[in-house]
């Protein structure tokens, strides 16, 4: 008999996730891999797919890749060209889910039939039933489809108050922006508008500090290390542990040692960027995040003192001025009302790279 | 809370004293019944008998509907079990799998940690050294790398060999291609950027690699 668990599945557009309650806490299954999300990407080998972390490997050599489906989930008549088959973005889509079932089956030691997905609250319908569809001809049965702000209110438990209420959720991921108004009414929430920026995220950040570390270290050495593939990954990584460290604490020290070499011998890079600097190179960043903020609040009608509740999503938000920048345009704090457990929960995306959102999706549903 | 709970632990008693005695309950009922027939007929209203019955059913009523709760309090309470049973069995399995994953991979987040350091060497052994005073620094440097990889390697941390080998995504990491040549066909590595190393079955890191196209 197949389990009667369900599990949670969180269905990005560069990375996926799984979670399943075990006892009454959610625990987020990690991949083959031992990561705990898994690369949103499909890549064809002789008509055999790979996902995950072995098809991201091969995405520069293999031009049998595909990678962000999910921008194209419901789009009438797309399809992708595999070596002359056409696969429509649903079937993709259940490649990526069925290798999240199989691990997740792994290590739940049952088989798994029931799934509830998150999907962005823009999705329309068309793009609703291919997210189901997608389920289907992955084996799995989508019980619910939820949409991320309305998982992300759940996560604080927002439906368990009896008031009616405005809600705005401020969800900055890795590589997207959205901007979303909710109303609660008897318990239920209502999507009254959203907007946002498909091309802003935790990534831009990253490149901000490795575009002054390469300017930096051209005007010292008189090199380019964004000539050198091998150089730009470490910048990459370090550049990401700079930014979360700033989370923390107000300094962070970037060592490089044989970054490059110049005619003298070796060059190593070591710098310390502190979160002023932080601040000052992603400034623009954090502003453009306003006019969505903005346009959110125009189309669902509301004035920014009609808002009750701010929450807080995505890992990006763990930034210190995109909190402040947030506080100040709504005049709130945005996690008055959270206790401890609650905000452990919500320290947990930038542990584990997961969104809030399935944690209490299982909450919720079981 | 606690009133509840004494509640339905005297309903719990009460509904064992019937089933143990039923016979002697409708014999009582039968009594009852009988000296609920003399009262009517010592009774001079009509009315008073209707009311008696109507309690009487009422009783029986409540006590049926009592039933009826008990038994959905207990099947309530059968599942959760069941389901507590399940939960606590999936977390003894996991619990000992990941117990069992963790001796296996013993020391594969401080592994893990020290291959920056491991490539920070090479890369520092990878420079040229012109006097004899760098030559000797050199030596010992590299004696030092040896004994860092030896180290690893008898904890279970191997390179990945993938130099001038078909490009495999299992180990390895394209972060660039060049153009195939006769010494290097069409995806087989032509350099390698940055090691890659596994611990028992499992990708500490892949290899950072060069393909050819």
């Amino acid at each position: 008999m197949a389990s009667n668990k369900i599990i949670g599945i969180d269905l990005g557009t560069t990375n996926s996730a799984v979670a399943v309650l075990e006892g009454s806490d959610p625990k987020i299954i990690p991949n083959p891999e031992g990561s705990r999300t898994t690369p949103s990407v499909v890549a064809f080998k002789d008509g055999k797919p790979s996902v995950g972390e072995v098809a991201k490997r091969q995405e520069i050599t293999n031009p049998n890749t595909v990678h962000s489906i999910k921008s194209h989930m419901g789009e009438q008549g797309y399809t992708v060209d595999i070596d002359g088959k056409k696969y429509t973005p649903q079937q993709i889509s259940a490649m990526i889910l069925q290798y999240i079932k199989e691990f997740a089956e792994d290590y739940i030691g049952d088989k798994v039939e029931n799934a509830v997905i998150t999907v962005p609250a823009y999705f329309n319908d068309a793009q609703r039933q291919a997210t189901k569809d997608a389920g289907k001809i992955a084996g799995l049965t989508v019980k619910r489809i939820i949409n991320e702000p309305t998982a992300a209110a759940l996560a604080y438990g927002l439906d368990k108050q009896d008031k009616d209420e405005k809600i705005l959720v401020y969800d900055l991921g890795g590589g997207t922006f959205d901007v979303s108004i909710l109303e609660l009414g008897d318990g239920v929430f209502q999507v009254l508008s959203t907007n946002g920026d498909t091309h802003l995220g935790g990534d831009d950040f990253d490149q901000r500090i490795m575009d002054w570390l390469i300017d930096g270290f051209k005007k010292e050495n008189g090199v380019d290390l964004s000539k050198d593939k091998m150089a730009l990954q470490r910048l990459k990584d370090a550049a990401e542990k700079a930014k979360k460290d700033l989370s923390g604490v107000t300094e962070s020290e970037i060592s490089l040692p044989f970054i490059s070499a110049g005619e003298n011998g070796p060059l190593h890079l070591q710098t310390t960027l502190t979160r002023a600097k932080f601040n000052e190179l992603t400034s623009d960043l954090v502003a453009k995040t306003k006019t969505p903020f903005d346009n959110a609040l125009k189309d669902a009608g509301l004035q920014v003192s009609d808002i009750d509740q701010v929450i807080l999503n995505g890992g990006s938000t763990r930034i210190p001025a995109v909190q402040e920048a947030v506080k100040s345009w709504t005049g709130k704090e945005s996690n008055h009302s959270i206790n401890l457990m609650k905000r452990l929960l919500w320290v947990l995306p930038f542990k584990v790279g997961l969104s809030p959102v399935m944690l209490r999706t299982l909450f919720y549903l079981m | 809370m606690a009133d509840k709970k004494d509640d339905s632990l005297k309903s719990k008693r009460e509904k064992s004293t019937d089933d143990q005695t039923s016979q002697t309950a409708d014999d009582q009922s039968k009594k009852a019944k009988d000296a609920n027939t003399k009262e009517n007929k010592s009774a001079k209203k009509a009315k008073t008998a209707s009311k008696a019955e109507h309690a009487e059913s009422a009783e029986v009523v409540k006590l049926k509907q009592t039933v009826v709760d008990l038994q959905k309090k207990l099947d309530d309470m059968e599942n959760r079990y069941l389901r507590a049973e399940a939960d606590m069995k999936n977390i003894q399995t996991h619990a000992k799998k990941e117990q069992a994953d963790l001796i296996k991979y013993d020391g594969q987040q401080l592994a893990h940690d020290v291959l920056p350091i491991v490539d920070n060497l090479q890369r520092a052994l990878a420079v040229e050294a012109t006097d004899e005073n760098g030559k000797q620094l050199k030596k010992g440097v590299s004696m030092v790398f040896e004994h860092l990889t030896k180290a690893l390697a008898d904890n279970g941390v191997e390179k990945i060999e993938a130099l001038n080998k078909p490009f495999d995504p299992k180990f390895q990491q394209a972060i660039q291609t060049e153009a195939a040549d006769d010494e290097h066909p069409a995806d087989t590595v032509t350099k390698v950027l940055q090691d890659g190393y596994r611990m028992k079955d499992r990708v500490l890191r892949p290899a950072m690699v060069v393909v050819a196209k």
